[in-house]
């Protein structure tokens, strides 16, 4: 009772009495907080939308039978009858349609038009009905329908049945046409049924369709191939037993796994992306906490002569270290109070952010969770207690240790409040040693795919910047008052007293300006690794894209579609008078080990011939001849994924069994970072048969004589194709354009979290030079009566905020580029298996060091008018009258 | 006739506002001849800081007037009283008022670099000062480094660096023992003697009191009475 009642009164009247700089730390922690929920919640919603609708389209699914090597034939699913002693079997079609744009949006792009996508589900009704939970009206009798009724439904090939959800959502009814397009071809389907919302329906916000299998191989382009069979466990089996029992009697090309396990695989893929995020999203938090050990930093400092009184009277040094530290734990407490909701109702923008980077990466569709189904959890509350809480007593550990040191008698001279030289060549040494230690860290392996220990040299480089802040502001304040008077004559008399009052400040200083030297250096390592990687992307673009025209279809969104152009395509394409060549690609993906990556093939002479690729590895051929029958090429992403430099031997699961293939080359590929093996066509015909899904093209690559109009040739093949055929038709500028738009977009989030980091340092810098000026009030008074100014007094202020964001612009700048070379050679590559080119971003760091010195002279000019504002009397008499 | 140096013309100051208004000051009126010692003396809260105050051009009256060598202070802005400070006033206070993160050096050239004078010059006169005062060995100290006498002695020597004509004093030794608090007004009496420098005043102090040539007495914001330093010193 008795430390409550000296907490209340030593503790939270002081927090009341300097309100602002009480605000600025709450609101620091509370932003940090806020952001580390918003993509903890944002994650987990990618997360948990992509794992139900794997488990609502799954169903009862008890194992799933698929090709090795993707889709096969459908005779094989008459090889499996001996199985049905298992349980139920269900033949399986899933693809993706586009429906055509039902409320056209003003801001879609001509040349990159976009639609809505629907998962369709194509089964055997009769079959698939007991694997999942079908609720299907048909309006007019709004009775449920019975499997026979629902194959009656469906008989046609252009039947489809869409959710409740989503008619209500486009006001489409039962018996309307919808035109969707698979791959590039658009047709017309019939609506037949409405599901009700359970089961398979809650797929992507209800953006699912159900069809017959027949049509859905038809629309699909799958004609004699499905994707997989659901099976459905008799209950004396449990899925253990029947996966080893059912191993063996597989034909050969096919494999028994549990349901989940493509998902598994997509979470590893996703695993690195969402680690970065989180990663990312510490920073601000970080930042928030080093404005509590500010806080607590300047209570001590401004309450020593409190302190030593106290001690004076006989309080003990843990009382003391417990009042500072109960401070900052009271602190925390509501900066979690404010930033749990305010992470809450940043996590809507968080999640569209990452939503659209998963797409655009990982998974083909990803719902968007809708606001009301973002739920803080007790789970996300404990979470964020426990980082937070012991963060902030740990940030607070210092200072309070400080405050339980002090020594009345210290008080009274006032002598015990400077930086000794030998404190300052402790931290300095501590400083080099964190970065050498962060140096050492970035020879580590990444420990399950994710590179903790390239994060963790991130921590000592930046931790090391911070000791060596001290040093840093020391030496600028000494050069500050050695040379700049002589530049600028007429402020001599303000820069010597700024650069005084902060050397004799260095403690207190040193902090704020190390909070904010880390915040700018991470904003600074972002852009350096963005900006490096914009031009690496700009440079293999404009490499890559030597043909005029690319075609592929619009349900191609993502680098991991799967839609194919039609035939008709490449009649039109051919027929062309001024094309003179053409090179096609297709890609599909595979299982690989734990992860998911991409079998791509195309004519591999032609497309070294035009260069298209960017070698990492070239390719060398065993024989000197080109390439070998089962040479490959990989991506960068692979070999680094799965350690297979060129030279090595990969073996690839096909139809027929396993297969070696030797890497003949690494190539640079930008537009997905899931590893891709990439071989000729013939390799994969020899391989993988001539109905391979990858032997049909996904993108054409069209090249035209040099005297052709492109823009003529386009709209020609466009009207010939027709409105049944929707493909991008683009020319190499526009795909430029698409992919750096894209990439924006994709990086939007760092900067949004990077810029709520530097909001948080510069409240600190604020509440630095507001401390700063109240415990410096009789100083000031000082100078206003030996003949100061009350312009002087302010231009000093706003001098020392300057300089102290011109240090911390220089901090960040020199933290910033090594903390970018961590993050372009070794985060990036372990994460992505992306190399990317070093290049310095000059006029950024030219307009960010301009905007710093500005805004840090913005964060002073309160300081400075509450400065030039102290009764100057009042501080200095010592009587009143 | 000469006019004299320094005039107080029924000078009144008040505190506060409305119902809660004190009046520190109640109608003081007295002139001063340049080169004076003039001790002002009174119980604690009898307005004698507020009367130094208002002389060394630091805060103006309620109501009076004010002359410092012909300039009326009284009718002065805030800018062009910073002005009247900067250049021709010097303070020295009980509790020392030196900046901790400048050396003496830089403290005592302050005044000067507040007023545009040059580098070198400022360290010239930086130095003198000093000099004056006995304290050129510790120019480059801290003031945490230094004694009290010597903090008191690096103040006077920062009042001095201007060439003031006019020094304040107030309570120049009430934070001193008593040999530092006695070298303290030595020094004040023999800048006051061999530069003609008017210096005010305000003390508790007997002792520091016999230092001046006259001897104002205060007593609720109004002149008392006035002595001579004869009276004082004979009574020492």
């Amino acid at each position: 009772m008795s430390f409550l009642r000296l907490f209340n009164r030593f503790v939270l009247r002081a927090l009341l009495r300097e309100k602002a700089r009480s605000v600025v730390a709450i609101l620091g922690v509370a932003l940090g907080v806020a952001v580390m929920v918003s993509i903890r919640l944002a994650n987990i919603s990618v997360t948990d939308t992509f794992r139900a609708a794997v488990d609502s389209v799954g169903g009862n699914t008890s194992l799933q039978i698929s090709g090795t090597s993707g889709p096969f034939d459908e005779q094989l699913f008459a090889e499996l009858g001996d199985l049905k002693s298992f349980g139920h079997l269900s033949p399986v079609i899933e693809a993706y349609a586009m429906v055509d744009e039902l409320q056209p949006s003003s801001t879609q792009s001509q040349s990159f038009p976009r639609g809505e996508l629907l998962h369709v589900l194509g089964v055997d009704v009769l079959l698939d009905y007991p694997l999942r939970d079908y609720e299907v009206l048909q309006v007019g009798t709004l009775q449920q329908q019975s499997a026979r009724q629902v194959l009656q439904l469906l008989k046609d090939p252009r039947s489809i049945i869409l959710t409740e959800k989503f008619l209500r959502r486009h006001g489409l009814r039962v018996g309307d046409k919808i035109p969707l397009t698979f791959d590039s071809r658009r047709e017309d389907f019939t609506i037949r049924g409405v599901l009700l919302n359970r089961g398979p329906a809650q797929t992507l916000e209800g953006n699912f369709a159900l069809m017959d299998i027949a049509a859905a191989q038809l629309a699909a382009n799958r004609l004699g191939l499905i994707d997989r069979v659901d099976v459905l466990l008799r209950p004396e089996f449990t899925a253990e037993e029947a996966l080893a029992a059912m191993g063996p009697r597989l034909p050969s090309g096919l494999m028994a796994q549990l349901p989940d396990a493509g998902a598994a695989r997509a979470d590893t893929m996703i695993a690195a992306f969402q680690f970065n995020l989180s990663a990312l999203s510490a920073v601000a938090l970080i930042v928030g906490l080093f404005l509590i050990y500010n806080t607590i930093g300047m209570s001590v400092a401004s309450r020593r002569a409190e302190i030593g009184m106290l001690q004076a009277i006989g309080a003990g040094r843990t009382t003391i270290l417990a009042l500072f530290l109960a401070e900052a734990l009271l602190l925390a407490l509501i900066g979690l109070a404010i930033g749990l909701p305010l992470g809450r109702m940043l996590g809507n923008a968080a999640v569209v952010a990452t939503a659209q980077t998963v797409e655009t990466f990982y998974i083909a569709a990803v719902a968007e969770a809708s606001s009301s189904s973002l739920r803080l959890t007790l789970r996300d509350i404990a979470a964020a207690a426990a980082i937070v809480i012991p963060l902030a007593l740990l940030a607070a550990i210092v200072p309070a240790w400080e405050a339980a040191s002090v020594q009345p008698v210290e008080v009274v001279r006032g002598s015990g409040d400077r930086f000794s030289k030998r404190s300052l060549t402790l931290v300095t040494f501590a400083g080099i040693a964190c970065l050498v230690l962060g140096w050492l860290l970035t020879f580590g392996k990444p420990i399950g795919g994710v590179p903790i220990l390239g994060f963790t040299a991130e921590v000592a480089i930046m931790i090391g910047g911070a000791l060596l802040t001290p040093l840093i502001l020391s030496l600028v304040c000494a050069g500050v008052r050695a040379w700049f008077p002589r530049l600028f004559p007429s402020a001599r008399a303000e820069i010597q007293l700024a650069a005084s009052n902060l050397k004799g400040e260095l403690p207190r200083a040193s902090v704020s300006v190390a909070a904010l030297g880390v915040s700018l250096s991470m904003m600074i390592a972002i852009a350096v690794m963005v900006g490096s990687f914009r031009e690496t992307v700009v440079y293999w673009l404009d490499s890559a894209l030597s043909s005029d025209l690319s075609i592929k279809p619009v349900v191609q969104t993502s680098a991991v579609s799967e839609a194919r152009l039609s035939e008709k395509t490449f009649e039109v394409v051919s027929q062309q008078p001024e094309v003179t060549d053409t090179i096609w690609f297709g890609s599909r993906q595979i299982p690989y080990q734990d992860r998911n990556i991409r079998l791509s093939t195309t004519e591999l002479e032609k497309t070294l011939q035009r260069s298209r690729l960017i070698f990492k590895s070239p390719p060398t051929a065993k024989s000197g001849q080109g390439l070998e029958r089962n040479d490959v090429l990989v991506s960068e992403s692979f070999s680094l994924l799965f350690d297979a430099p060129a030279g090595t031997s990969i073996r690839l699961a096909t139809p027929t069994g396993e297969a070696t293939f030797r890497v003949a080359g690494v190539y640079y590929d930008y537009a997905s970072n899931q590893g891709t093996i990439l071989m000729d066509v013939e390799t994969c015909r020899q391989f993988y048969g001539a109905n391979d899904p990858s032997l049909t093209a996904q993108h054409l690559a069209v090249y035209l004589k040099p005297e052709a109009k492109i823009e003529e040739v386009r709209r020609r093949i466009l009207n010939q194709l027709g409105a049944e055929e929707r493909i991008y038709c683009v020319t190499s500028r526009e795909v430029r354009a698409e992919a750096l738009k894209i990439f924006e977009s994709t990086f939007a989030i760092t900067y949004a979290l990077q810029f709520i980091a530097i909001i948080v340092a510069g409240l600190g810098v604020g509440s630095t030079l507001l401390t700063l000026v109240y415990q410096r009030q009789k100083e000031i008074g000082l100078l206003s009566l030996i003949g100061a100014s009350s312009k002087q007094v302010q231009r000093v202020i706003v001098l020392e905020a300057v300089m102290l964001g011109a240090v911390s612009q220089l901090i960040g700048i020199g933290v910033g580029l090594l903390l970018a070379l961590v993050l372009i050679y070794v985060i990036n590559v372990q994460s992505f298996g992306w190399t990317i080119q070093f290049h310095f971003p000059g006029s950024f760091i030219a307009q960010s060091s301009l905007l710093v010195l500005l805004a840090s002279g913005l964060f002073g000019l309160y300081p400075a008018i509450r400065a030039a504002s102290v009764d100057a009397l009042r501080t200095v008499r010592e009587e009143h009258v | 006739m000469k006019p004299p140096f320094l005039v107080a013309e029924n000078l009144r100051k008040a505190y506060g506002g409305n119902a809660l208004s004190q009046e520190v000051l109640r109608g003081i009126s007295f002139s001063a001849q340049a080169g004076e010692f003039v001790a002002i003396r009174g119980p604690s809260g009898c307005g004698k800081s507020t009367l130094l105050h208002i002389l060394g051009a630091m805060d103006r009256p309620t109501a009076g007037k004010v002359w410092l060598n012909g300039t009326r202070l009284d009718s002065l802005g805030l800018q062009e009283l910073a002005l009247v400070r900067r250049r021709q006033v010097g303070f020295v206070f009980q509790a020392f008022n030196l900046l901790p993160t400048l050396n003496v050096a830089e403290n005592v050239s302050l005044p000067l670099l507040l007023d545009g004078v040059p580098e070198r010059e400022c360290q010239q006169r930086a130095e003198a000062a000093l000099e004056d005062v006995g304290l050129l060995p510790r120019s480059k100290h801290y003031p945490s480094q230094l004694s009290g006498g010597e903090m008191q002695r690096a103040a006077i020597a920062r009042a001095l660096a201007i060439e003031p004509i006019l020094v304040i004093a107030d309570e120049p030794t009430g934070s001193l023992d008593s040999v530092n608090g006695r070298r303290v007004l030595e020094l004040l009496a023999e800048l006051n003697r061999s530069r003609k420098i008017t210096v005010c005043m305000a003390t508790h102090s007997d002792e520091a009191a016999a230092f001046a040539s006259r001897v104002l007495h205060i007593t609720d914001g109004q002149l008392d009475k006035e002595s001579g330093p004869s009276v004082v010193s004979s009574a020492l």
